[in-house]
């Protein structure tokens, strides 16, 4: 997978605009896209969503992995994403990991955040149709 | 369950350095150390969620695990320490997983990071 | 869709990488790269380290001391476990461009950054799984220079 791509100037040239003017501690940064874990459990099906289903609902992920934990018989890919938001003094974020099964289908996932309760994320898709083509 | 992967000791160690090269004042932190020493307390399918906020407290944040059909869905809460002096950072991590209103098992870490910067010549 | 580089990187390596062209434009030095001590080659978990036959010390062994080390509990077995932690960060190849003058004036930054991060479990003293994480990308941006007397 090809992460080498152009990124929004916005929050960057924000933290820079405080580090460099309004002083050291002024700084706020945001970062990524915060997924929609709604999908999760509605719009993505266990041993059914292909990665192409998962790439689609939710996006392209920012990172990759693999686990086998102590109750798996064999490796799984993982796909990771990530939103963050915050300052020098408090920093709030929210980590979705995606799993997949030996076959390449969705599995399962994890997430967890910090941010506060935000409205429904802009959904990626036209309709609730994990099949729709990528 | 899986496990998660946090990088908000980064974001606090290499401010901390580079604010420090420019000469402002170097220590960032946020969120609670979380109390593992008393995560042994815990008993799967006993401790209630009510036991686990008087002996570790609100959590920073919460979410959820269903890693895989053949398991139940998890809640996750999660407890998070962040703290850098401008040489090195410190994480603590701490996931609750919570089955309905027990406690189902942990994962937690702690971690200390040093960093260099190289100079073009 | 196409997501922003940022949602790959995540703040921690944009904001490494925007401050570190931040304290250059500060103290003039000029930081090519901010990096943990490297982590190493995950290969042995494919080909090395067996699951319930390998020790810590074949882990220390082959991945090296860990850069932190805590407890797991997890379903559905909910048998204790020890984790190491391993984590490598490198943001780095910063260079910035200025434009324009005055209140116009516009710094443009980037910087490449890597992340990767390593879970190992142990049950007992033997070896017991593994989780790891990687991301590699590139990061891009622009500053203004604010307006005098601000």
């Amino acid at each position: 997978m090809d992460f080498r791509r152009q990124s929004r100037a916005s929050f960057v040239a924000t933290l820079l605009a405080a580090l460099l003017v309004q002083g050291c501690t002024e700084l706020k940064v945001r970062a990524g896209q915060r997924p929609d874990v709604s999908v999760l459990e509605t719009q993505l099906r266990a041993n059914e969503s292909t990665r192409e289903d998962v790439r689609w609902i939710l996006g392209p992920p920012f990172g990759q992995g693999a686990a086998m934990l102590p109750f798996h018989d064999a490796p799984r890919e993982m796909w990771s994403y990530y939103y963050e938001e915050g300052t020098l003094t408090d920093d709030r974020r929210i980590m979705l990991l995606v799993y997949f099964s030996k076959d390449g289908h969705y599995e399962g996932y994890m997430w967890f955040s910090s941010l506060p309760p935000a409205a429904p994320a802009v959904k990626q898709t036209k309709a609730a149709d994990v099949r729709a083509p990528p | 369950m899986r496990l998660a992967f946090v990088n908000g000791a980064i974001v606090a160690s290499v401010a901390a350095i580079l604010l420090t090269v420019s000469g402002c004042a170097p220590t960032v932190a946020y969120g609670v150390k979380p109390q593992t020493d008393r995560l042994s307390q815990f008993v799967p399918g006993q401790t209630k969620a009510a036991d686990i906020l008087l002996s570790l407290g609100e959590p920073r944040g919460k979410g959820a695990a269903h890693p895989s059909p053949g398991l139940p869905p998890r809640e996750i809460w999660f407890y998070e320490y962040v703290r850098s002096d401008g040489k090195t950072a410190n994480l603590d991590l701490l996931l609750v997983f919570m089955n309905g209103d027990s406690y189902d098992g942990h994962l937690w870490f702690s971690s200390v990071d040093t960093f260099k910067k190289s100079y073009n010549k | 869709m196409k997501q922003p580089l940022a949602a790959r990187i995540g703040l921690p390596y944009l904001l490494a990488s925007s401050l570190a062209v931040g304290s250059m434009a500060i103290t003039g030095c000029t930081p090519l790269q901010v990096a943990t001590r490297p982590m190493p080659s995950m290969e042995p978990l494919k080909s090395d380290l067996v699951r319930g036959v390998s020790t810590r010390a074949d882990v220390q062994r082959l991945l090296g001391e860990p850069s932190g080390n805590g407890s797991s509990v997890l379903p559905p077995d909910l048998s204790a476990r020890e984790v190491w932690f391993y984590q490598e960060v490198r943001v780095e190849d910063f260079k910035t461009e200025r434009a324009g003058s005055g209140v116009h004036a516009e710094t443009y930054i980037r910087a490449n950054i890597t992340q990767r991060i390593l879970l190992v479990f142990f049950k007992g003293e033997l070896y017991d799984g593994y989780m790891w994480y990687s991301n590699v990308g590139a990061v891009e941006g622009k500053t203004r220079e604010a307006a005098p007397g601000s």
